[in-house]
């Protein structure tokens, strides 16, 4: 059956169809206003405190924390640098989501409205920014859970060397320095040729090590035995998620504190899964455990950035965790301790994050 | 903004949300009792046949959906959350096209909508696992109402593809039992169920508006033609792959008047580019997908599966399939040569056989060495895969009578791939033990050391044999397209 126009019933159902789904794309990708997170700040300070309030606004149920941060004045803008080399080996990584990391970091960023300057590095590129001196606001992200052999030799550890001249580096994967890698030469179980423990130790003191100075032959593939689900003052501050662990990468809380460390994961007893451990000027951020969920990956390690831990230039006071009630809207008035021990210049930031799984939100404001 | 402003009411009360679920299954009533009309029409054999068969076939996909679901629902969930969130179609990174993403955010829109915000749980062993075993067992579950609606669709697909595929046997035989076997052998196929009610993969969707496409061109409906072609591609990409066989086709209806064949190609390849452009053009989203198709998550994947690499997935073979991964460029410009002279042959001998209907000999032919080339270029077939061909093969038995070893050893072994490669075979139904008290979590983890040595080798008994019987299929298969090609010339 045909309609005046010429065309039939079915047809005009389908154009009217198209036209519904364009304008439902439209408003499923442009939520509601009520569906969306909103956070209202504003700060005072005084001599010894600061006055924070806030309105927090979401959908209700939704977990988000504030955290009320000491944020040293002139800190850099964080640059990323990034080793990838397709064919070079990894380990407790799987390669697409070491090649995939860098997307996930700009996709997260993107969502939050800034942009996050990544550059790639392969090997040989790694080992000449290596011996160049480290750049304030750099931030090296090594996520293969192997350092390659241009780096990592018998006689050189550009890496180390790199740090403790004032670089920040972040780990994820297995145990640093364990295994060094060529390229299309896979790393397998523990080869005469690999540093294995000997390498490990190099950057990570006995004391750090939950298995102290005679770790274990690292198995292949890697031992997991216990999930880290208990939050520390940062991860519940920031909103750091990562429970992975390897048993042998596990670390010491009280030698982090005894190092002036940070302790940045969750907790298992007297360890953590993720750490800042100074090394000389500089730092490594050691997240002690697989590359996997990538995208939460993503998120914490942005959190932890955002919030000055990894470059140490932000400093945790206090925080408040809430979900938000059947109406959705929260007021928080909160007056935050400033302690004398601040001795750098520097200013009062809100840190407000969701924490639940995979959620990006993430505003911060400094007074 | 005030304080208190804009503040929501209480979640929906069940009652409420039982009325809404109640209004929606009266939609699909009236939908469904319109499509048995078209479909039946007065057949008693044909009625009480599918009837009976349709109730088997939901009620096994019913009691499946669920508690069951591994890897790739969670990454859909994942997605769905990120969404739910407030992230855009790309913000979880998944690699499909984008009416895909569209779909899961609004599967995740309605789970939120139920009162459902949070859509994924996890437990310690299960994350512990994950953390041992990476990526081949997911540390995060969805949850039941997630899967409940994420498959819900696919399974209604699941029902319009065997209906279909019915409608095309009667079409073609008149014949009521013949028309039956289609339905049945779709319906019950143990890959189709595990397809859509236990992996929660959406093939299924691209596959029906595929042959909606071939069977709207035969009725003439070139505009609902194109946007089933234009829906399709938007979703997989492979239906577009069709497209030289659907524009023969329509020469071959049309004839070689210009007018008349200018007219038939404007409606059909128009309202394909419309109802692509419906999905890709929104702001950043076309831009977006092309970057993580092409540099995302299948960097690095190996050789395995049911295409012609399948081979390399033998233990044995890891050296040559390690290179061949390295080298994967290489590979691609040889294999694409190769690809794209077996597909023009295809079509050249299409051309020759003059066929006019779209489910003739030569183009159900056609039509299945058109997808099974393209993966001569995709190193991974996964088994969802193999349902792309299934229609082609399914038709081939019933109205040819022909393939039949093939079309069930290809079911068969690709579910059970599925259902006992991965590396444990309980994988599919750890949901039991996350969200009910059926059974631990260890019961369904424990057997994964066990079968994570034999995984290699299970993978290759089961894809290898299929994927030789495949190819010889092909090669059989251009055998015959040529020579009809011959005959009508």
């Amino acid at each position: 059956m045909k309609g005046s126009l010429g065309t039939r019933p079915v047809e005009v159902a389908v154009v009217l169809l198209m036209v519904g789904l364009l304008l439902s794309e439209a408003w499923l990708f442009h939520p509601p206003e009520n569906s969306a997170i909103s956070v209202s700040t504003t700060v005072s300070t005084t001599g010894t405190a600061a006055f924070v309030n806030s309105t927090l606004h979401g959908r209700p149920g939704t977990h988000l924390s504030q955290a009320y941060l000491w944020e040293r004045t002139g800190a850099a803008p964080v640059r990323i640098t990034y080793y990838y080399e397709s064919g070079y080996p990894v380990s407790h990584v799987d390669v697409t989501d070491w090649y995939g990391l860098p997307q996930h970091l700009e996709s997260v960023a993107s969502f939050r409205g800034s942009s996050l300057p990544i550059s790639a590095v392969n090997a040989t590129g790694l080992a000449a920014f290596l011996r160049q001196t480290p750049a304030p606001g750099q931030v090296l992200v090594l996520a293969s859970g192997v350092l390659p052999y241009t780096v990592l030799g018998p006689s050189q550890n550009l890496l180390l060397t790199w740090m403790k001249e004032g670089g920040t580096a972040v780990w994820v994967g297995g145990a640093i320095g364990y295994f060094a890698g060529e390229g299309d030469a896979p790393a397998s179980c523990p080869q005469p040729s690999n540093p294995a423990t000997g390498g490990t130790l190099q950057f990570l003191n006995a004391s750090l090590l939950a298995v102290g100075g005679s770790p274990p032959v690292m198995p292949c593939p890697g031992e997991m035995d216990a999930a880290f689900l208990n939050a520390s003052a940062v991860s519940q501050a920031v909103g750091v998620n990562y429970p992975y662990s390897l048993s042998m990468d596990d670390l010491n809380v009280g030698a982090i504190d005894a190092e002036n460390g940070t302790v940045l994961g969750n907790l298992r007893g007297g360890q953590t899964n993720v750490a800042r451990v100074p090394e000389g000027a500089g730092q490594l951020v050691y997240f002690g455990g697989p590359l996997v969920e990538v995208t939460q990956f993503a998120i914490d390690l942005l959190n932890l950035l955002t919030a000055g831990m990894v470059t140490d230039t932000g400093t945790l006071l206090s925080s408040v965790s809430l979900d938000l009630p059947s109406s959705g809207t929260v007021a928080l008035q909160e007056r935050v301790p400033l302690p004398a021990s601040l001795s750098a210049p520097g200013h009062l930031c809100v840190l407000s994050t969701q924490t639940d799984y995979l959620a990006e939100f993430e505003q911060l404001q400094c007074g | 903004m005030k304080e208190g402003a804009e503040v929501r009411g209480p979640p929906r009360s069940a009652k409420a949300r039982a009325a809404v679920i109640v209004q929606v299954l009266a939609v699909l009533d009236l939908f469904g009792k319109w499509c048995w009309c078209r479909l039946v029409g007065g057949s008693p054999t044909l009625k009480g046949g599918l009837l009976r068969i349709a109730l088997v076939g939901l009620a096994i996909r019913l009691v499946l959906m669920p508690y069951t679901g591994e890897a790739d629902l969670t990454t859909f969930g994942q997605a769905s959350q990120s969404m739910l969130y407030g992230g855009g179609p790309y913000s979880f990174l998944l690699v499909y096209p984008p009416a895909w993403e569209y779909y899961l955010g609004g599967v995740g829109w309605t789970a939120g909508a139920l009162g459902t915000t949070h859509l994924l749980a996890t437990s310690g062993p299960l994350l512990i696992y994950n953390g041992r075993y990476g990526y081949a067992q997911p540390a995060y579950l969805v949850v039941p109402l997630y899967a409940s609606l994420e498959k819900l669709p696919l399974i209604v697909a699941d029902l319009l593809t065997g209906a279909l595929l019915c409608m095309v046997v009667h079409r073609q035989t008149g014949d009521a039992q013949r028309s039956l076997v289609a339905f049945a052998l779709w319906f019950l196929n143990p890959l189709v169920i595990v397809d859509s009610a236990i992996h929660g993969a959406f093939d299924i969707l691209p596959v029906l508006l595929m042959l909606c496409s071939l069977f709207l061109l035969d009725l003439r409906r070139n505009v609902l033609a194109g946007v089933a072609l234009g829906l399709g591609t938007s979703l997989k990409v492979f239906p577009i792959l069709l497209l030289p066989l659907l524009i023969l086709l329509l020469y071959r209806q049309v004839g070689s008047r210009l007018r008349h064949l200018g007219r038939a190609l404007f409606t059909f390849v128009g309202s394909a580019m419309v109802t692509g452009a419906v999905f890709f053009l929104p702001s950043g989203v076309l831009s977006d997908y092309l970057l993580y198709s092409t540099t995302g998550a299948s960097a690095g994947e190996g050789f395995w599966g049911f295409g012609v690499w399948s081979w390399l997935s033998v233990p044995a073979l890891n050296s040559p399939g390690r290179w061949l991964t390295l080298h994967t460029t290489e590979v691609l410009v040889a294999t694409a040569v190769l690809a794209a002279l077996l597909l023009l042959s295809a079509w050249v001998w299409v051309w020759r056989s003059q066929a006019k209907l779209a489910f003739s000999p030569p183009m159900l032919w056609a039509g299945f060495a058109t997808i099974y080339g393209s993966w001569l270029l995709n190193p991974a077939v996964h088994p969802q895969y193999v349902e792309w061909i299934l229609p082609f093969l399914l038709l081939q038995v019933v109205l040819l009578r022909e393939g039949r070893w093939l079309y069930w050893s290809a079911s068969v072994l690709a579910t059970v791939f599925y259902l006992f490669t991965l590396g444990n075979p309980l994988l599919f139904f750890e949901p039991l033990a996350l969200f009910t008290s059926l059974a631990p979590m260890s019961f369904f983890l424990a057997p994964f050391p066990l079968f994570e040595p034999l995984s290699p080798w299970f993978n290759a008994l089961t894809t290898v044999p299929v994927s030789i019987a495949l190819f010889v299929s092909l090669y059989r298969q251009l055998g015959k397209l040529r020579a009809a090609g011959r005959v009508a010339s």
